[in-house]
Formats: C-alpha cells, sequence, structure tokens
C-alpha cells in the first residue's frame, strides 16, 4: 500500500517536472526546486489526486497568462495549447473521480459518526436485509462520505465496490424531468400545452369512473371525456391520470393489470412508441389536474422529448444530461465491460420479466428504465443543488430548477394510489416537476429541512437534496419491492445525526478557530497607550453624503440615552443635553431597537433632517427636537485606550470615557489574541477593534467596523 | 517603479503574500498554506502563481530573501516597503469596505 502510493507520488512529480520544463524554460527557472518541493507538500496534504491537479493546472494556465507573452500568436498559443493538451489529459482521467475529503469535520460532519452509516449497513447485509450498499453524501459540494459495504452478489463471493452499478428505476424520472425542462428552456416544449399536441394518439383518451348502478348495487366503469386536456405539465407532476398497474384497484387499475402493459408494453424489444399506442387505449384513471396519483408520466414525457427534441430519448440524455454531467454510468443498459459491477437482483423482485439490464433495449423507459452509480447521481444531485450547473457546465437556469423543487400543484388536489404515504399531507410533502418536496416543518418523521426534496427507485435506491443545509446524498442498495421504507429512513436519519452543530459548517458561518498559545513576551509586545482618531482620508464627497446628530449615546436598561452632545454640532446647537432619552426617532417608537438598529435611524445624509422625541429628568412632557444632519467626527479622535498585560491575560481598558469604542474607564476588557501578530476586540454592537503587532516592537489598532467613520490607532508609548 | 513610495492598488495574490510575511518569513509552500487560510478558502494559491508574484515583488522591492537557514527551502520576508505598502493597502480596503459597507446598508 505504502509502496503503491510512493510509486504514484513519484510519477505526479515526474509529470510536474516534464509540465514545468514544457511550459515555461526559463520563466521561473530559479525556482523551480522550490516549485517541487510545493508540489509534493500540495500533494502530501491533498486528500484527493483530482483536487490536487485541478489546482496545479489552474495554477500553471493563470501565471502562464499573466505572463505577458511577446511576439507571435504563436508565442501566445503554443504555451498554452500545451499546457492544456496535458492538463486536460491528466484532468480527464481523474474528472470522475470523486474522492471523499479527508476531513469530513471540514464540511460540517462529525467524521465517527459517519462511520456509522457503515457500521449499520453491515448489520443489514448481515442480517440479510441487502447484499451490499453503497452511500454517498456531499455537503457543501465536497464528497463527506463515500463507501461501499457488503457484497455485489447475492451469492456473497465478490465485495462490492463503489462503482457498482443499480438499476436505480424510478430514480429515472427525475432525470427525464429535467431533460424535459432544458427542452422548454429550448423553447421546444410547453408545459402548458395538451400532451396531444405532441403525441396526438393521446388525443381522445377517455377518463374512467367507477359506477354504481342503483336498482343492482353493481359498480360498473363508466367514460367521460376529459374537462382539461392533459398538459405536458400534469405529466411532469403526475396529475395526469395516468396510473401504475399495482397502485391501486379500481376498474381502471384492472383494466392496466388485464391489458398486459407492463410486461409486454415495456419488454426490453419494444419501443416507446407503442407503448404510448398501448396506453392511449386505456382509459384515465382521474381527470387531468385533478388527482395526484404515481404512474406512467414520465414513460410518456421521455416520449413527449423524442417527439419535441427529434432525438432518441437514450441519445437526448446521454448528450444533455449525462455527458455534460460527467454521469459515466448512467444509461438504459449495462454494456458486457461493465456487466462485473452490475449488483445482482434481489431475491424476490423476479415479478417483473424484462428487467435483464444487461441486454440491450429499444424501449427507454423514462419512469424507470436507467441504471447508474451512487457516484453518478451524486454529480446530478448535486447540480440540482447547484442551481443546475455543475463543474462548470450548466444544463438548466437556477430559476427552472426553482421551479421544479417547489410546489407545483394547484391547491385542492387529491392525492391517491399508493404513494400517497410519501407525498401528500400524510407524507408532509408536495410535488415539483419531478420531484417530492418537503413542505411541512411539523411533520416530523424523517429529518431534512423543508424544501428539500427527493425521491427512490422501486428497489430501495433513494436520493434527496437539502439546499438548506447544501446537503446532497444516494444510498444504493437493492431489496425487493415495497421492502426499502425501513432502509432509506435509517440512512436519512443517519446522515443528519452525522452534522456538527447545525449551521456552524466551516468557512460559512463565524470562522471557528482555537486562540492560539500565545507566550507572555508576545502578549508583552502589545502593551502600551494607544491614541485613536477618525482617518482625514475620507473625501469630500463621503461626508457630505453621511452625517450624523452629533450626540454619543448608550443603550441602558433597554432605552436610547444621551451620554453627552459633541460640542459645536447639530445637537449640542439644538440643546440636547447629557442623560436625555431618545424615546422617538422619526415618529418610530426606540423602545425594541439595538442601539445599532437606533444609530442607523439618526445617521443619514448631511442636511436631511430627523425629528427626536425626548424624555427629561425634571420635564413633563416629552421634548419634540427637529434637527438637520451634519458631518460628524467620532469621538474616539483623541482618545486613549491602555492595553496591559495583567495576571497573565491581556487586557484593555479606557483612560476616560470612550464611548464609540464601548469602552468605560475601570471596566478593562479580556481579550485573547488570535495570533502572535494579532488580538480582537469584540466590543459589543457596532465595534469591533484589532491590534496588529509587526514582529518588531511596534503595535497599531484599527477599529474594524466603525460604522461611517475610519478610526485607526497609533501607540504613543 | 518608485523604490520609496507605496503602489496602491495591488492584485490580490500579491497582497495575500504581503499578508503572509507580515511579521514572519516564510517558504513558499507555507505562504500558500497562510494565503489560503487568511483568505478563507477564497483566493488559490499554486507555485506557478505565487513565484511570478514574488519575482515582481523582489523586483518591486517588496519582498527580499530571508534569513532563516534551511538547505530544502529558501525563505522570503518583506521589506520595510513591502510592510509600508501592506499597510497602505490595508487602509485602502477598509475604506473601499467601508462605503461598500455603507452602500449596503449597514452603517
Amino acid at each position: 500500500m505504502a509502496q503503491t502510493s510512493q510509486n504514484t507520488r513519484s510519477r505526479s512529480l515526474a509529470i510536474y517536472a516534464f509540465l514545468l520544463r514544457i511550459y515555461a524554460p526559463d520563466f521561473l527557472a530559479r525556482h523551480r526546486a522550490e516549485m517541487l518541493q510545493n508540489f509534493e507538500d500540495l500533494e502530501t496534504a491533498s486528500s484527493s489526486t483530482a483536487a490536487l491537479w485541478l489546482l496545479i493546472g489552474e495554477d500553471l494556465m493563470r501565471s502562464l497568462i499573466s505572463r505577458k507573452i511577446p511576439k507571435s500568436l504563436w508565442g501566445h498559443a503554443a504555451p498554452i495549447v500545451v499546457v492544456l493538451t496535458v492538463v486536460l489529459g491528466i484532468w480527464r482521467a481523474f474528472a470522475y473521480d470523486i474522492v471523499p475529503v479527508g476531513d469530513p469535520e471540514a464540511v460540517g460532519f462529525s467524521s465517527s459518526r459517519l462511520e456509522r452509516i457503515a457500521v449499520w449497513q453491515q448489520a443489514q447485509v448481515d442480517a440479510g436485509a441487502f447484499t451490499g450498499a453503497v452511500a454517498a453524501i456531499a455537503r457543501n459540494g465536497k464528497v463527506a462520505y463515500l463507501r461501499a459495504v457488503g457484497f455485489r452478489d447475492r451469492a456473497k463471493t465478490v465485495p462490492l465496490q463503489t462503482d457498482a452499478i443499480f438499476w436505480i428505476a424510478s430514480m429515472t424520472k427525475p432525470v427525464v424531468s429535467v431533460a424535459a425542462m432544458m427542452l422548454v428552456e429550448d423553447g421546444k416544449l410547453d408545459l402548458a400545452s395538451p400532451v396531444h399536441r405532441y403525441l396526438p394518439e393521446l388525443k381522445n383518451m377517455m377518463v374512467g369512473v367507477e359506477a354504481t348502478d342503483s336498482t343492482s348495487g353493481q359498480t360498473r366503469l363508466v367514460l367521460e371525456p376529459q374537462k382539461h386536456p392533459m398538459t405536458v405539465e400534469d405529466l411532469l407532476r403526475h396529475t395526469s391520470g395516468l396510473v401504475y398497474f399495482d397502485h391501486g384497484n379500481t376498474a381502471v387499475h384492472k383494466l392496466y393489470r388485464e391489458s398486459g402493459l407492463y410486461d409486454k408494453g415495456l419488454a426490453r424489444d419494444g419501443t416507446l412508441q407503442d407503448f404510448v399506442y398501448r396506453l392511449a387505449r386505456l382509459p384515465l384513471a382521474h381527470q387531468p389536474g385533478e388527482v395526484w396519483e404515481y404512474g406512467h408520466s414520465a414513460d410518456v414525457l421521455g416520449r413527449v422529448i423524442e417527439v419535441a427534441s427529434g432525438e432518441r430519448l437514450d441519445q437526448f440524455l446521454d448528450n444533455r444530461v449525462f455527458k455534460p454531467l460527467g454521469m459515466v454510468d448512467t444509461g438504459f443498459w449495462v454494456p458486457p465491460e461493465k456487466v462485473s459491477r452490475l449488483v445482482d437482483p434481489p431475491a424476490g423482485a423476479a415479478i417483473f420479466p424484462d428487467r435483464d439490464v444487461t441486454r440491450p433495449t429499444t424501449l427507454f423507459s423514462g419512469g424507470g428504465g436507467l441504471v447508474s452509480t451512487a457516484s453518478d447521481y451524486l454529480r446530478f444531485c448535486q447540480m440540482l443543488l447547484n442551481g443546475g450547473e455543475l463543474d462548470g457546465t450548466r444544463i438548466l437556469s437556477p430559476a427552472t430548477v426553482h421551479r421544479m423543487t417547489t410546489n407545483a400543484l394547484p391547491s385542492g388536489v387529491r392525492f391517491t394510489g399508493e404513494g400517497d404515504a410519501y407525498v401528500g399531507p400524510l407524507g408532509g410533502s408536495t410535488w415539483g416537476l419531478g420531484f417530492a418536496i418537503r413542505s411541512d416543518a411539523a411533520w416530523s418523521a424523517l429529518p431534512g429541512s423543508v424544501g428539500s426534496f427527493t425521491w427512490g427507485g422501486l428497489w430501495g435506491t433513494y436520493f434527496w437534496v437539502d439546499p438548506a443545509e447544501r446537503l446532497v446524498a444516494v444510498q444504493m442498495i437493492q431489496v425487493a419491492p415495497g421492502r426499502s421504507g425501513p432502509y432509506t429512513r435509517a440512512f436519512r436519519n443517519l446522515a443528519y445525526g452525522a452534522f456538527l452543530i447545525p449551521g456552524q459548517i466551516p468557512g460559512q458561518g463565524a470562522p471557528a478557530t482555537a486562540p492560539a498559545a500565545i507566550d507572555q513576551a508576545a502578549l508583552a509586545a502589545f502593551e502600551g497607550t494607544y491614541r485613536f482618531a477618525s482617518s482625514s482620508a475620507r473625501d469630500r464627497q463621503e461626508r457630505r453624503e453621511f452625517g450624523g446628530l452629533g450626540i454619543e449615546v448608550a443603550m441602558q436598561d433597554g432605552l436610547i440615552k444621551v451620554l453627552f452632545p459633541i460640542r459645536g454640532t447639530p445637537a449640542a446647537r439644538a440643546g440636547v443635553m447629557a442623560n436625555d432619552v431618545i424615546t422617538y426617532v422619526d415618529d418610530e417608537p426606540t423602545k425594541g431597537m439595538t442601539l445599532g438598529q437606533a444609530l442607523e435611524k439618526m445617521r443619514g445624509p448631511v442636511d436631511t433632517t430627523v425629528r427626536l422625541k425626548i424624555a427629561r429628568k425634571g420635564q413633563d412632557g416629552p421634548i419634540e427636537l427637529s434637527i438637520a444632519r451634519a458631518a460628524i467626527r467620532p469621538q474616539a479622535a483623541g482618545s486613549d485606550l491602555q492595553v496591559a498585560v495583567k495576571h497573565g491575560k491581556l487586557q484593555v481598558e479606557a483612560n476616560g470615557a470612550l464611548p464609540v469604542l464601548d469602552f468605560e474607564k475601570g471596566a478593562p476588557i479580556t481579550v485573547v489574541p488570535t495570533s502572535r501578530n494579532e488580538f480582537v476586540v469584540d466590543g459589543g454592537e457596532h465595534t469591533r477593534l484589532a491590534f496588529l503587532g509587526d514582529g518588531t516592537d511596534k503595535a497599531t489598532g484599527l477599529v474594524l467596523d466603525p460604522g461611517p467613520w475610519e478610526i485607526t490607532g497609533q501607540r504613543i508609548n | 517603479m518608485s523604490k520609496s513610495d507605496p503602489q496602491v492598488p495591488l492584485t490580490p495574490a500579491v497582497f495575500h503574500i504581503l499578508l503572509a510575511l507580515f511579521g514572519q518569513e516564510r517558504h513558499g509552500y507555507d505562504i500558500m498554506q497562510r494565503v489560503k487560510s487568511d483568505s478563507q478558502g477564497a483566493v488559490k494559491m499554486g507555485p506557478g502563481t505565487l513565484y511570478g508574484s514574488l519575482d515582481r515583488m523582489i523586483e518591486a522591492g517588496l519582498v527580499q530573501k530571508g534569513g532563516t537557514k534551511d538547505p530544502r527551502r529558501i525563505y522570503y520576508k518583506l521589506t520595510t516597503l513591502g510592510q509600508a505598502t501592506l499597510r497602505a493597502e490595508t487602509e485602502r480596503l477598509s475604506r473601499v469596505a467601508a462605503v461598500a459597507r455603507r452602500q449596503l446598508g449597514t452603517a
């Protein structure tokens, strides 16, 4: 193992050395040794070969472009072409190699808790629930988990690998829905159009209604015409009235069963066109647009795609979805060279005779024909999470993805059929254009944010996307129909159970850096008195645009209290006094406002007017003042801060009152340095101070968020 | 280019290299890591970008070779001009940020 990685490493280094030599014989030549050393460092630290080479490739390109190459067109083009060729060649070799990040913690997962997924899956394998499982989880676009557990075959002889191929069945539907929406974006497909505009054979389908004869008590099938013609949108949201033979027991479901639609109609040597003709002879189970019932809608949608695009569905998906997204193992059948990766069908699933995916097919079932891998489908999910784009390739607009993953069902729609346990009020969810969407925050049977969307396949494959958590996850298993529920639910619980504190994803929320241990000598370097002054570098334009009243205020017991008016400002001239309480700003009560909000209300463009209501001790009624704003210098100017080491800790104290900085004399604040060179004071609502040491004996201070002003401090002793 | 006055604005790469070297001699890989953490992953710097920029910075008198003895690596440090330039750019950026903050409504 160690030997192998050593070999790989020296090979990579050789490739890099070769690249450097061919791409710039003179450029950076004197840094060549350093660059090779750095490459080794980078490779050691990198968890993914693909990521390393992407960084290197991008780096070479960028440094090449920034280098000013004179002379001929060839002078420009030659090195770029060479680098592109070689780097892209390398990149291609690794591009589809989704590698787990070394550090799930970096994307908000506990690695030890993620580990429990494999433990749980192994227990299921041992118990005989399924022969093997591949799970893939990514957050923030980084794969945090990708593992295979168990075996590929029912005889348990071949260990399962992460690139195993599964029949994903109904997870085909979201793919076909995406394809349809691409055609909508192309202007070639209209969701509001009747389906018969594309498939005239469906024009005169009748709706089958069960009527009970009042005298005999017998029910019989009565056929009604469609009230509103079935639209393309109905196909995407399962409101077409097309159903599955085994998802209900009405007279129409019985007709579906008797017609042999499923075995003969979906035979692998058939065609979609024939299948649609067979469907056209059956009645619809519901009036289009009125009832959500899961069924053959996506199969018909597949045929609509063929007609609207002029391409076979398999070709359309290959060209427009699978190739652009790098879904290299997804298709309607498994070619011979990949058969060794195909996972055995589950025991007890032989009721569908024509599901031998090792045979080529001429019938491309948009409802359930695809095979895929966890990595491939994860890429599809990530594309959706990214708003229609993956690795720089966009296949849908964000608006379209949003439209697909938000409710598309009209109000008052009924949910029937077997799927109503997952979609509709019982499942806390609704349906978009191709996905079930979590809509009910109170529905607590499964973890997941409102707005997360999902679907699964007949043999237990399952995915979901949780945009609020930037999470995508896929679990591939093969179990008999109807048995997958407990496994998908457990997988979801395990995944959310592995979250670190929600919302604290490093790099997204507050920086989660641990305070460094700093020695006393380094602390002492910060000691001294700092005088703060507001910057004079602001130009006049800014001052004219931004002004205030000229008061220092503080929040005391929920009241906005004037500490003092600044001499010579509008507030001082208008007679505002220390200890006044500001109760209203422009007729808005300050009660309930934060200090920051109140300040924001009072600040504004110079020469605009603000009305204050003031409560003053000893005055009966409120004092009402109208004051024009002027440019104000903050009172930090000329104020001093004392920084000292006390009891081994760094303390900051004002020499007097320093209201803008929220410091009071006699109220020292203990601070913790963030590095040898820097400490930061988090001083309440609107102000933070940073002190920077420069490695000599000097340190300077800076107010990080002083509102409209610029305040810096210099050590004066 | 005058060697006495700080020239701003800087490119992000140059700014981040100056920042990484502030108060500390570092070798190339160390600079890259520091840049990555300072920028919270937003600025990715590989060897080509790094040494391309370093060469120009040495020429402009912002950076010079450091004194740390290490047979495997070469260390770099800021010159006085480099420090001044970093300060000038920091000031400029914080002024720009202040303007932006105000225009984004968070005075």
